[in-house]
């Protein structure tokens, strides 16, 4: 799986992409659900280091592991002109006698503003579609939905010069979506709207700590606990980074609450 | 959704309070481009401290390929007082800027965004190369990035 999809990305970045023209760490990261921004959410930025007169790269292989579960992802996406994202996600979600598998295609359009410069921040508008291929598992938990589309609206700004004379980020998303669990439990009939939020807090320019948050509640009939995680990022260059998270998953179906670590590591073309 | 809105508003208005009072009266930041006051110019080394970035931030142009072709019909010494001049009036120093606009002075040229972030980068490295503390440079950033609307794509 993971082979396949960085296969892809090799295949893409060699076709003459030369993608530098963004500032150190403002590419994010692609997370679990493929698209470029934080770990558990997207943000608005568009993937790789192209900026408005390049296209952009990256891959990444996400892995957390919680108390009963571990989570594996590969991701790849393709950033154009700093304009337009693709991205490509394939996760496998482990339990002791199950599995769970998601693809999710996403696509994000910048419509406004920028991260860091002028008057307005940045603002995306994406769509996600997830495929829960273990069918077989679902049907036993007698889920009838099993792929779906999430609609979000990302806001993101890089503050300079911020709290301690560090260059602070935010990130805010409106979210629609049906999704039991990320997906990882299918699909509900009614959709809602959440919440995400990320900060990052840059302390120089290769190391930002940072927190996300994604409210997961407001479905109709059954709790969902939210998502949050803590975490530090290293860009030693615009090639590579690497991510370190502790994650709080919260309760799992019938598990108890779920808290471990993450990880992400990155290469950008 | 109100516990996370709630967070949002805290979050944005904790932030939107912190920039305004950093700021004073201004929200406007294409119009404040210099420091209220001499702290920075000071904290960049006062008149020695800021002509020597000025010449090692030429000498690092000049050696980026990305970016030196945009520098062939320029005169380095005359860009390197203007330059200083610049920098000194940002910063709160005791200088007056004789130059062109920022607008005019980069006309004709089509800074692409991907060039200007070479510049801020190429920056960047030579204040860490000569030690300056990270929260300086940032404070020489945020004003330096009010400026790059009127600097790419003229």
């Amino acid at each position: 799986m993971a082979t396949r999809v960085l296969i892809s990305a090799l295949l893409i970045s060699s076709s003459g992409l030369a993608a530098d023209g963004k500032l150190l760490g403002t590419g994010g990261f692609l997370g679990i659900q493929g698209a470029a921004g934080g770990g558990i959410a997207p943000w608005a930025v568009i993937a790789g280091y192209g900026e408005d007169t390049q296209n952009g790269a990256a891959a990444a292989l996400n892995y957390a592991s919680v108390d009963d579960f571990q989570l594996r992802n590969a991701s790849v996406a393709v950033g154009f002109r700093n304009r337009f994202e693709l991205s490509l996600a394939e996760s496998e979600f482990s339990a002791e006698d199950f599995d769970l598998r998601t693809r999710r295609i996403g696509a994000k359009f910048k419509v406004a503003g920028d991260l860091i410069y002028g008057n307005w921040p940045q603002l995306s508008i994406g769509v996600q579609h997830t495929n829960n291929r273990s069918d077989d598992v679902l049907r036993n938990l007698s889920i009838r939905n099993h792929s779906d589309l999430d609609v979000y609206l990302s806001a993101s700004r890089v503050w300079l010069d911020g709290p301690f004379n560090r260059n602070f980020l935010l990130n805010i998303n409106a979210r629609s979506t049906r999704a039991s669990q990320d997906g990882l439990l299918g699909f509900d009939q009614a959709r809602r709207w959440q919440a995400e939020v990320a900060t990052a807090l840059f302390l120089n320019r290769n190391v930002a700590i940072g927190f996300e948050y994604r409210d997961k509640s407001e479905r109709t009939g059954a709790t969902e606990d939210d998502w949050r995680d803590v975490f530090i990022a290293w860009f030693p260059n615009k090639r590579f980074s690497v991510a370190a998270a502790w994650v709080d998953l919260g309760r799992i179906g019938t598990a108890s609450r779920q808290q471990g670590i993450y990880f992400n590591i990155q290469g950008s073309w | 959704m109100i516990k996370s809105l709630t967070l949002i508003v805290a979050l944005v208005g904790t932030t939107a309070l912190y920039a305004h009072g950093e700021e004073g009266a201004h929200q406007h930041d294409s119009e404040q481009t210099a420091a209220k006051d001499d702290q920075l110019f000071k904290d960049l080394g006062g008149e020695a401290g800021l002509r020597a970035l000025v010449k090692a931030l030429i000498e690092a142009y000049a050696k980026d390929e990305r970016i030196n072709e945009l520098f062939v019909n320029t005169d380095k010494d005359y860009f390197g007082e203007r330059l200083y001049e610049d920098l000194c009036v940002r910063s709160g120093g005791p200088c007056e800027y004789q130059g062109l606009s920022m607008e005019d002075a980069h006309s004709g040229m089509d800074i692409k965004a991907a060039e200007f972030n070479y510049f801020v980068e190429d920056t960047q490295i030579v204040m860490d190369k000569l030690g300056m503390a990270v929260g300086t440079q940032n404070r020489l950033l945020k004003l330096l990035a009010r400026e790059r609307g009127n600097v790419i794509r003229k």
